[in-house]
């Protein structure tokens, strides 16, 4: 199957700063959206708070899920972070966006909850982290490649779960939840460079840790995405 | 393999959809483990960035939303809102590479004993006499013994031919000309090293083939010193001498009278004798000239045709800083073809020279250019080389605010940025399962370069690959504050 992009310039606009949001179809106005309702449930809406909950919820859940490797973990950090931020809502003041300010709540909780209960670093190809790679990879129908695939992500997990804290969580916003740097930085707290020199320094790593078998999947070609 | 490619490889390579550049593309292609960490960062990012994980079902997140609703129902605002504050600031050390190793130190230009030991290195000699001590004679039998016909160099035979002028000029130097490169000890000695060998040489091998010639030249001398005499003039050859200093006379008057250059500018300019042989015309060229013109000519040097050619000073600032010296006030006049046996003699100052070749076209680079014809411009170091492109990119890139700028691009120049980037927004085809359309809104600042970029459709790590990819349009600069194009893509991996 050959890929290839085509772009058209028929629906292109460009617009003033001024009127840029309305400009901007899909991200401003997801944005306005959220903005909308994030007033409305800072006075008391609920049911507004439930569609930015209802928005949001997958990725949060995803970023915990990735960062413990637990499906009950996940959950449970998931609430807390939707209930947290339900509480804290009187102090968000729109400087980041929802979803940004979100995300943040949920990787300090998940940072937290895994100081508390120590690393873990027995990653199998049971954690739901190599299953659900395995189950979203088009290798699925291929045995053997499945088989090398879930092999390959087992160790991947366990490469990741050895990562210190703050490359760990870099990685996990920045290359699998594919946030861009500036809005990394933002969660994090720290400068886009920091960002990009952590994900460096978390590719060298996670390169020594997997070396060898880099080496065979690249040989192997088992399991291409 | 260096910390700091590993580091470029790293930003460059994002995701799979970042491309390389050239230059960092010609350094991977060099390097085998760099071309090896490239090739595993990629399938490192590729494997991340399709790591997907089990959607959980509809029920779950029915009943995910409907646990939390009855928390809702109960929760407090919270007093502590500590867990909204970011957690991983910038750590000490973090973004650190390791120092970058300074740039060689330029070598010292060898000393003449340096040379020697490596000429006798070459010639099979592991250790040289002092200078004091050569035993040239031993030396070459040694070296004729070995091979007669190496190809090696005889320094007891060079030694030998250098018997006369070794004698003129007091035991003085050792070897010839030839075996001593121009530069090698006192920067203005550097520079007439290679010509006082001729300079005395000549008289000699004419006394001995023709002592008659001496009736004629003496002759010739007379006449021209009563000429002198008489035109209250002095005699032309009399600054070859080296006995006065020129600058009491026009500088550099005619190309004949020689200039030499003293100090600190002969080391500026130790190229060798035939460095300096072509700039010689140029200073006949302008003779008269001022020293007022001059000063202005170090600024922007008229060329030979007129017209200015600023930053020729700076060029040679460069190479002045290059060996270490004080920066030249202003360019500098190449040497003579001949010289006394020590430059020291024939003090000129400097700026008598530069009165001369200042405004002469100055830059040694191009005075060699002019002689050599076309390339003209090729001589120049590649530090230069850089440092002019960098300056014509601040010039296109450098929001001049010049009022003449339009409000905004043009919807053909937003379409032709946008279509550079096209090739890399292409190369995120591995992140698609099936068409996928996302839309690009890239903020461009008045400079023309992108601010920001966000990207909606398609999966985040599609999205990222693509924002990156967005992010490296250059628009042509614009006089408002700043502009805001919507760009959709399609990648369509059924075409």
């Amino acid at each position: 199957m050959q890929y290839t992009a085509s772009h058209h310039s028929g629906d292109m606009l460009w617009t003033p700063r001024a009127i840029r949001i309305v400009s901007r179809p899909e991200i401003g106005r997801q944005m306005e959206e959220d903005r909308t309702l994030v007033e409305k449930a800072q006075q008391g809406d609920k049911t507004a708070f439930g569609e930015l909950v209802r928005k949001h919820q997958r990725k949060v859940y995803a970023i915990a899920l990735q960062m413990t490797g637990d499906h009950g973990e996940a959950d449970d950090l998931a609430q807390e972070a939707f209930l947290r931020a339900f509480q804290a809502l009187g102090s968000f003041d729109g400087r980041s966006e929802f979803p940004t300010w979100m995300y943040r709540i949920v990787v300090n909780l998940t940072i937290n909850h895994i100081k508390r209960r120590g690393r873990n670093c027995a990653a199998e190809e049971s954690d739901p982290r190599v299953v659900g790679a395995v189950a979203a990879s088009v290798a699925q129908d291929d045995p053997a490649a499945a088989l090398e695939q879930r092999r390959f992500y087992a160790l991947l997990a366990k490469a990741l779960d050895e990562l210190p804290e703050t490359l760990r969580t870099t990685v996990v916003l920045v290359s699998l939840q594919g946030l861009t740097h500036r809005v990394v930085a933002e969660i994090l707290g720290c400068s886009e460079g920091t960002v990009s020199w952590r994900i460096h320094e978390a590719r060298k790593q996670l390169r020594e840790r997997l070396r060898g078998d880099l080496g065979s999947v690249r040989d192997g070609s088992s399991g291409g995405t | 393999m260096d910390e700091r490619l590993r580091k470029r490889i790293s930003d460059a390579v994002m995701s799979e959809g970042a491309s390389v550049d050239d230059e960092l593309s010609r350094e991977i292609e060099a390097d085998e483990e760099a071309r090896a960490y490239l090739d595993d960062v990629r399938l490192l990012d590729r494997r991340l960035a399709s790591w997907g994980h089990e959607e959980p079902p509809r029920e779950y997140w029915r009943a995910f939303t409907k646990r939390l609703s009855g928390q809702l129902d109960t929760a407090e605002p919270a007093s502590d809102t500590s867990f909204t504050e970011p957690v991983a600031p910038d750590q000490p050390g973090e973004g650190e590479l390791p120092p970058e190793e300074p740039p060689e130190a330029p070598a010292e230009p060898p000393g003449e004993a340096d040379v020697l030991g490596s000429l006798a290195a070459l010639a099979g000699h592991s250790t040289v006499p002092p200078l004091g001590s050569f035993d040239d004679d031993r030396l070459a039998s040694q070296v004729a013994e070995d091979d007669e016909d190496s190809g090696m160099i005889d320094l007891g035979a060079l030694a030998r031919a250098q018997a006369p002028s070794k004698d003129e000029d007091g035991g003085r130097r050792k070897v010839a000309g030839a075996a001593a490169p121009a530069g090698v000890t006192e920067k203005g000695e550097a520079l007439s090293v290679p010509v006082q060998a001729t300079a005395a040489r000549a008289p000699a091998a004419g006394e001995k083939k023709n002592t008659g010639l001496y009736a004629v030249v003496a002759v010739l001398v007379v006449a021209l010193l009563v000429v002198g005499y008489f035109a209250v003039k002095p005699p032309a050859d009399e600054a070859a001498t080296g006995d006065r200093p020129m600058l009491a006379e026009a500088p550099a008057a005619t190309p004949a009278a020689p200039a030499i250059v003293e100090g600190e500018r002969g080391a500026d300019l130790g190229q060798g004798a035939e460095d300096q042989v072509a700039p010689a015309t140029d200073v006949g060229d302008q003779a008269g000239a001022s020293e007022d013109d001059v000063a202005g000519g170090a600024e922007a040097a008229p060329s030979k045709n007129g017209h200015a050619e600023p930053g020729r000073s700076g060029s040679h600032r460069d190479r002045a800083d290059r060996h270490g010296d004080e920066p030249a006030p202003s360019p500098a006049q190449p040497a003579a073809p001949e010289a006394p046996p020590s430059s020291k003699t024939a003090s000129v100052p400097v700026k008598s020279v530069l009165a001369a070749e200042g405004s002469g076209g100055g830059d040694l680079d191009d005075l060699l250019a002019r002689a050599t014809g076309a390339e003209a411009r090729s001589t120049k170091t590649p530090a230069k080389r850089e440092a002019a492109e960098e300056a014509v990119h601040a010039a296109v890139e450098e929001p001049t605010g010049d009022p003449g700028l339009p409000p905004q691009p043009s919807r053909s120049q937003v379409r032709r940025a946008m279509s550079s980037v096209a090739g890399q927004v292409m190369a995120c085809k591995n992140l698609v399962e099936s068409p996928t359309r996302v839309n690009a809104s890239v903020n461009v600042a008045s400079s023309g370069l992108v601010e920001s970029a966000t990207v909606s459709g398609g999966s985040p790590a599609l999205q990222d690959c693509v924002e990156r990819a967005v992010r490296r349009a250059r628009f042509p600069a614009f006089s408002e504050p700043t502009f805001v194009v919507s760009y959709p893509f399609v990648l369509n991996p059924e075409q």
